[in-house]
């Protein structure tokens, strides 16, 4: 059963690797721009162990995990606060409902101007972005939650602090996660587009460097990289997602 | 046991004078209770019924402390310190979707500082006295309503307060299931001998529970007239004397018919 839900899954990747292969070699498509699945494999092996493509593969990932956990802790707090204090949402909300929709990148220059040209600079952008996504899905599960569980937890003796644990955390934490999710969406396209505008490392800065050099395969390994990132993060904030919310019934 | 309030227990459970509660909000003031008087004795079972909208659920949030009344006072007399003076159990049952049933049925106890193998052991007996043995690691999405209604129950058991508010605990539910659990509260009233304000809009209900039922006014409420159920226990429906049942319930019905009337036009 399982056997064949992966074949099912990776059949078409492979078919699809395979006619790539097969239309490069063919010249059918531009090996120049689309070359074969087995020249980037030995790119990649080159890179890889010969290169520098793990130092860069080190440095995105570092910026990714610095600002995604500080984006997702201080949204949490934030969101949990906005959520249950109307105080704390009359001052905060108003940032947050400004710089929501605002596309991040756009703020990249002012985070530059504010730290310089620096790793805190573009790790903070980072981070923004991760933060309004979380904070405000955080401050919407709050909300959500309904009355009566409220009144349950004080009339079962519950202190502020047993609030938040028992039951502002837990009742938003569904929201939290697709906050995280959303958040991490938008926090790594920027760290990418950043990397490719304004550093001198980085796997998005391989991919804008690659282009310019002309040194193709070197773009795809790097892409490759960055998918293995995505995944892992995409699929790993669904996997914690689930575990921390075993009464979400299927 | 009968738990008939005797002499020398003179001083009253619950004495509730002359409270008023008006809700405010953008689109006005609405005056929810008006001049309650209240006395609920000592291990009482006792029963409030009324048309709906009469501030009922008011009336049990202000015993319950989750309001604060405008006007008159509300003493609940206290024994040990030690254990909660009120605890509630809602209609839409109040219990935790992101906990288990043993954690939903402790959660009192742990708001209490009750240490985690001790409180686990409550819970647990009063998850036996409630049938649902077997689902203690059970979340309540995978419970039907009326087990649902069992955790709340067994948590307000197990936190052991003074005296019960139960807000229409089985108004929810479908008549079989609630004169199942309505037996199954009985027992645990019986072991207990607790003080018991059970607010419900089912005549019936009140009758097979209280040992005396307050009848609401319509809006604004206060206790219009207080009802003696002068039947024994246990009071199934092969018990209980149908005549005298229809008496009580027709006297009951009578005081009531008028708010309801009063509290229909008041809402269209």
């Amino acid at each position: 059963m399982y056997v064949r839900r992966l074949l099912l899954n990776v059949a078409p990747i492979v078919s699809g690797l395979l006619l790539w292969e097969l239309l490069a070699r063919l010249a059918l498509i531009t090996p120049q721009f689309f070359p074969p699945p087995t020249v980037v494999l030995d790119a990649a092996y080159t890179e890889i162990v010969h290169g520098e493509m793990l130092y860069h593969f080190g440095v995105s990932l570092r910026r990714i995990i610095l600002a995604f956990a500080i984006g997702a802790s201080t949204g949490v707090v934030a969101g949990l606060l906005m959520g249950w204090s109307r105080q704390v949402r009359l001052v905060l909300n108003p940032y947050v409902g400004l710089l929501y929709p605002v596309p991040k990148i756009t703020l990249l220059p002012i985070s530059f101007a504010l730290f310089g040209v620096t790793e805190t600079a573009r790790v903070v952008t980072m981070s923004l972005a991760v933060f309004l996504l979380v904070s405000v899905s955080t401050m919407g599960g709050v909300r959500a939650i309904d009355d009566v569980y409220i009144d349950a937890a004080i009339d079962n003796g519950a202190g502020t602090i047993d609030l938040y644990r028992e039951v502002l955390l837990p009742g938003a934490l569904s929201q939290t996660v697709s906050g995280l999710s959303l958040g991490f969406g938008i926090g790594f396209i920027l760290i990418v587009v950043i990397e490719m505008v304004a550093a001198d490392a980085g796997l998005g800065y391989v991919i804008w460097n690659s282009w310019q050099l002309f040194t193709i395969p070197r773009l795809y390994v790097a892409l490759m990289l960055i998918n293995v990132i995505g995944i892992v993060f995409v699929y790993g904030i669904e996997a914690a997602g689930d575990y921390l919310t075993p009464w979400e019934g299927q | 046991m009968m738990p008939e309030p005797t002499a020398d227990r003179t001083e009253p459970r619950i004495s509730v004078s002359d409270v008023s509660k008006t809700y405010r909000s953008r689109s006005g003031a609405v005056r929810a209770l008006s001049d309650v008087q209240l006395r609920v004795e000592d291990r009482e079972f006792f029963c409030i019924v009324g048309p709906s909208g009469c501030g009922k659920s008011t009336l049990l949030r202000l015993l319950g402390g989750l309001l604060d009344s405008d006007e008159g006072t509300i003493e609940i007399r206290t024994g040990d310190a030690d254990r909660p003076t009120t605890n509630m159990v809602f209609q839409e049952y109040g219990i935790f979707p992101w906990k288990s049933v043993i954690d939903n049925v402790a959660f009192g106890l742990k708001m209490q500082g009750v240490p985690r193998e001790e409180r686990y052991e409550t819970a647990r007996r009063y998850i036996g006295k409630v049938d649902l043995d077997g689902f203690e690691e059970s979340y309540p999405h995978q419970l039907s309503g009326g087990m649902k209604q069992r955790v709340g129950i067994a948590r307000a058991f197990a936190n052991d307060p003074e005296v019960f508010l139960m807000d229409e605990p089985f108004g929810a539910l479908d008549a079989q299931t609630k004169g199942f659990l309505v037996e199954e509260l009985l027992e645990l009233w019986n072991e207990s001998t607790k003080t018991v304000v059970y607010v419900t809009h089912d005549i019936e209900e009140a009758i097979r529970l209280g040992d005396r039922i307050g009848v609401m006014s319509a809006r604004p409420g206060r206790i219009k007239e207080v009802i003696d159920v002068d039947l024994e226990r246990p009071r199934g429906r092969t018990e209980i004397p149908l005549e005298r049942l229809d008496r009580l319930e027709e006297r009951i019905w009578s005081s009531l018919s008028g708010e309801v009337e009063r509290s229909m036009h008041g809402q269209s």
